[in-house]
């Protein structure tokens, strides 16, 4: 064992077994720098230890026992505190691990799908918007039938093929607009 | 620290005997303090965190399990608590000025007594202690400050033997080179 290995052990003193220790011991009689070494870290230990046997005294254990006390007592009004979730054991870390799990793969999710340019599907024409890179999705064999039919039913097309991935009740009018004006120029 | 009917104790508040659990808080919310307070040196902040670490521990009484110690389970609370409020950014940007701010102030008062007294050592080595990393502030107060077996700092901190050891190493010449740099500092003045 060289001089560096003896300097954690120096410095781990109090963690060594009585063997480790014996070994230090000879070498220390005989290694000035790790003798020098071991005085100053023994200094330093008894200062640590002197400051550690300082205890710091709660000045009013009283009035924070009635404020802990009062906080418990204290009935909770949140609808959920009915219930009771201790079976959940949400200070795991299997369950820690499994939600950051869960939250890392809808956001790679999310991000791929942002990614995404336009589709490519026989028979329909991806058409991307002029000031964004989502794309418009316009099946034009059906838009065109159904625009013969008649405008209303084009029209509610239009408004499938343009709504919102994130809510159904929500069409995009850029999107709209985008396709009406494509097809008057058709 | 209690002994007497502890375990009967617990299992009452278990069952959510508020009165068990208040005998409870009023045998361990000393050692909690001290615990926090050397975990973030400010009476007021380690105040708090005992307050939060028996709500928490009242909220997870169910949990206990009567093979590990009480004190281990509110050791864990403790500093979990203390390092995730130490963590908080705001909190950071305070450290760097407390960094400069104590070291001055204590400065000044042991240029006057020419040594320091035992608790003003303590205050500079809670303020060192907070620029460790958690893991490696975790091994030194729960090792050195609070003189607990490394079997039991594995146990609250969930680091294996090696790892304290390893942390325990970093910590203690991290203290030791901060505390050589405040000596150094006060004999020039």
């Amino acid at each position: 064992m060289n001089c560096q290995e003896f300097e954690r052990q120096i410095i781990l003193f109090t963690e060594l077994s009585e063997d480790e220790k014996l070994k230090l011991e000879v070498h220390i009689q005989n290694c000035a720098p790790c003798k020098e070494l071991f005085a100053s870290v023994t200094y330093t230990n008894s200062l640590i230890g002197r400051a550690a046997k300082i205890s710091q005294v709660l000045q009013d254990p009283t009035r924070m026992t009635r404020k802990i006390m009062d906080r418990i007592k204290k009935p909770e009004h949140h609808w959920w505190s009915r219930f009771d979730f201790s079976f959940l054991d949400l200070d795991s870390q299997y369950i820690k691990y499994g939600m950051a799990t869960i939250s890392f793969f809808m956001i790679a999710f999310y991000g791929v799908e942002q990614m995404k340019g336009p589709y490519k599907v026989n028979g329909v024409l991806g058409l991307p918007l002029q000031n964004n890179s989502r794309p418009v999705i316009v099946i034009k064999k059906e838009f065109l039938k159904e625009l013969r039919k008649g405008k209303a039913i084009a029209k509610s097309l239009l408004k499938k093929n343009c709504v919102s991935p994130f809510n159904i009740n929500k069409v995009n009018t850029a999107c709209i607009k985008q396709k009406m004006a494509y097809y008057k120029e058709i | 620290m209690p002994a007497t009917g502890e375990p009967d104790l617990i299992e009452l508040a278990k069952s959510g005997d508020h009165h068990a659990f208040q005998k409870v808080v009023e045998a361990h919310q000393g050692f909690a303090y001290a615990v926090a307070f050397r975990f973030l040196g400010n009476r007021s902040e380690a105040e708090d965190m005992t307050q939060e670490a028996f709500i928490k521990l009242w909220r997870n009484m169910r949990k206990y399990r009567p093979e590990v110690k009480l004190s281990t389970w509110l050791y864990k609370i403790i500093t979990n608590l203390c390092l995730d409020f130490l963590k908080s950014t705001h909190r950071k940007q305070q450290l760097k000025q407390i960094d400069v701010e104590s070291n001055s102030s204590i400065v000044d008062k042991a240029s006057e007594e020419s040594h320091l007294d035992d608790r003003e050592m303590l205050k500079v080595i809670v303020e060192l202690a907070k620029q460790l990393t958690s893991k490696q502030q975790t091994a030194f107060i729960l090792r050195d400050l609070e003189s607990l077996p490394v079997e039991e700092v594995c146990e609250i901190s969930g680091m294996n033997t090696v790892q304290v050891k390893s942390n325990l190493y970093h910590a203690r010449m991290n203290i030791r080179e901060g505390l050589t740099r405040y000596y150094r500092e006060t004999t020039k003045l």
